[in-house]
């Protein structure tokens, strides 16, 4: 059940991991490597662990067993969270917002620096952000929160970008727009992204992990994208998402 | 009305009115960013516990009313990080347990002649120098903890999950907000009471909310415009001899209601 480490640098192993909430056991028997040029999309159905998944990679969650190997010690992790409707009436600026993702140097730093600042300028002008800097969070719309939230999550450099759901809440032009933002990182840094716009991510995504319990790995450039599309096109041009998510559910010999 | 100004009591009233509303304007500011106005209640009026015990064995009103309301932060606190559903019912129970007991101590108390309503409602014309001192180092003690840790509460009241990612201790500032919370309602209790402090705390934060476009404004804002309705409620009430801390909120519930008139006539016309 190897995954294949290919000639980019592995970043992380996940070996035989196993998690349940209580009794009912979540993920079985997990084993994923997230190389450094990856752009995966996990994908599943609701309930099927994803987002249990995503917490035992950022460390929120401890699996019982099996481990989460990191072949660098000092490799962070960025994580743009899935509702960006949350707080919409909090007073703060789009700028103040991706200053949180600066992490303090120390306790007591009342004001933030010239440096910290230029940081989160950079991160706002990486998502196409900096000329709404000082507008309220609350009167953007969902696809341009959802840019401001992966700017925050830039501040702190991270090697791997984590997204949950990113385009969730957002409309059909907004939701491209946000895969070639995610298609432009992905060039200096890896991606990992929960997903359901199947359709999408197919795309975008050169990787893709299915989990429902277990995982099933897809390296989507070995496999040709083009064939699986043709084979499932249907007579209006459009992909069914139903048929490719049975697809990528069998298993690795697709 | 400038004559009054040269009698003492009026002096202290205004510096009272000014030191609570820089107290309400920058913790009502969080309480209500972090939409906690409900437990703010519960431990304002748990103080009166504290009250209780304090004039039942003799002790200093504030100490009683501040161990009191500190405890009460506590167990909110520890209630709402580890169950959180059950928050609405421990705020109850915080809330009339803690009147109970005052007013239990209170009955108990031989030879008790302590104005009782004083401490419900508010009389920022009987506020003493003592008091004053008091209410200034709380007051100090807010502002510069406020201050050092405006990065993290900012932090955790926008995005506490986000939050603690990014390695800031949730729990334990969520923790301080409230016991700065108990302080700030123990701050006020003299000048419009504990069962009016809510209001003062939410009020002018909430017309600041609107207008503000960070969390700094927004305390800044809600300072002034608290600054503003304590006094003009304070003149009112020495003027007509009225119970000074439902002056208070009534100037504010009036402001605020004219504030949200003007916002829909305003929102319409555009």
């Amino acid at each position: 059940m190897k995954n294949k480490i290919t000639i980019q640098k592995p970043l992380v192993q996940i070996k035989n991991l196993n998690f349940s909430y209580n009794s009912s056991q979540t993920l079985q028997n997990i084993n994923l490597t997230i190389n450094s040029t990856d752009f995966l999309a996990i994908i599943g159905p609701n309930g099927g662990g994803k987002s249990t998944f995503f917490k035992l990679l950022l460390g929120l969650l401890k699996p019982q067993s099996g481990e989460i190997l990191f072949f660098d010690k000092n490799l962070t992790f960025g994580y743009a969270p899935q509702n960006t409707n949350v707080n919409l009436h909090f007073p703060i600026t789009v700028f103040d917002v991706v200053l949180t993702g600066i992490r303090k140097k120390s306790k007591f730093s009342l004001f933030f620096s010239e440096d910290e600042k230029n940081i989160a300028l950079e991160a706002l002008e990486k998502v196409g952000m900096s000329s709404f800097s000082s507008q309220k969070i609350g009167l953007l719309s969902g696809g341009q929160r959802q840019r401001v939230m992966i700017a925050r999550a830039l501040c702190s450099n991270p090697d791997i970008l984590l997204l949950d759901e990113p385009t969730s809440h957002i409309d059909v032009e907004g939701q491209k727009q946000i895969y070639e933002l995610l298609k432009e990182l992905n060039k200096k840094l890896t991606i990992v992204l929960i997903s359901h716009d199947i359709s999408v991510t197919l795309d975008y995504a050169d990787k893709v992990a299915y989990i429902n319990k277990t995982l099933s790995y897809h390296d989507m450039s070995k496999l040709s994208t083009n064939s699986i599309k043709q084979k499932l096109q249907s007579h209006d041009g459009h992909i069914c998402e139903v048929e490719i998510l049975q697809l990528l559910a069998k298993g690795h010999n697709v | 009305m400038f004559e009054a100004l040269q009698y003492d009591f009026i002096k202290h009233a205004i510096i009272a009115g000014v030191l609570v509303s820089i107290v309400s304007g920058v913790i009502g500011s969080l309480v209500v960013a972090n939409r906690m106005v409900f437990l703010a209640g519960g431990i304002a009026h748990s103080a009166y516990g504290g009250i209780g015990v304090a004039i039942f064995f003799g002790l200093p009103i504030f100490f009683g009313a501040g161990i009191f309301a500190i405890i009460s932060a506590l167990i909110m606190a520890h209630v709402t990080l580890q169950n959180r559903h059950q928050i609405d019912t421990v705020v109850g129970l915080v809330w009339s347990i803690g009147m109970a007991i005052g007013i239990i101590l209170v009955d108990l108390s031989p030879g008790y002649n302590v104005d009782l309503m004083s401490y419900l409602f508010g009389s920022i014309l009987a506020v003493s120098f003592d008091d004053l001192i008091v209410m200034s180092v709380s007051t100090i003690i807010i502002l510069i903890t406020v201050a050092l840790f405006y990065r993290n509460f900012l932090s955790i009241s926008y995005d506490s999950e986000f939050a603690s990612l990014q390695g800031v201790n949730v729990r334990f500032f969520y923790t301080l907000m409230l016991i700065l919370s108990a302080i700030a309602v123990v701050t006020a209790i003299r000048v419009v009471g504990l069962i009016l402090v809510i209001a003062l705390l939410s009020i002018p934060t909430y017309i600041a909310e609107k207008i503000a476009s960070s969390l700094a404004q927004m305390m800044i804002y809600s300072t002034i415009i608290s600054t503003l309705f304590t006094l003009l409620g304070l003149i009112l009430s020495y003027h007509y001899d009225l119970t000074s801390g439902s002056v208070i909120i009534l100037v504010s519930a009036v402001a605020l209601l004219l504030f949200l008139l003007y916002k829909s006539i305003f929102a319409k016309g555009k």
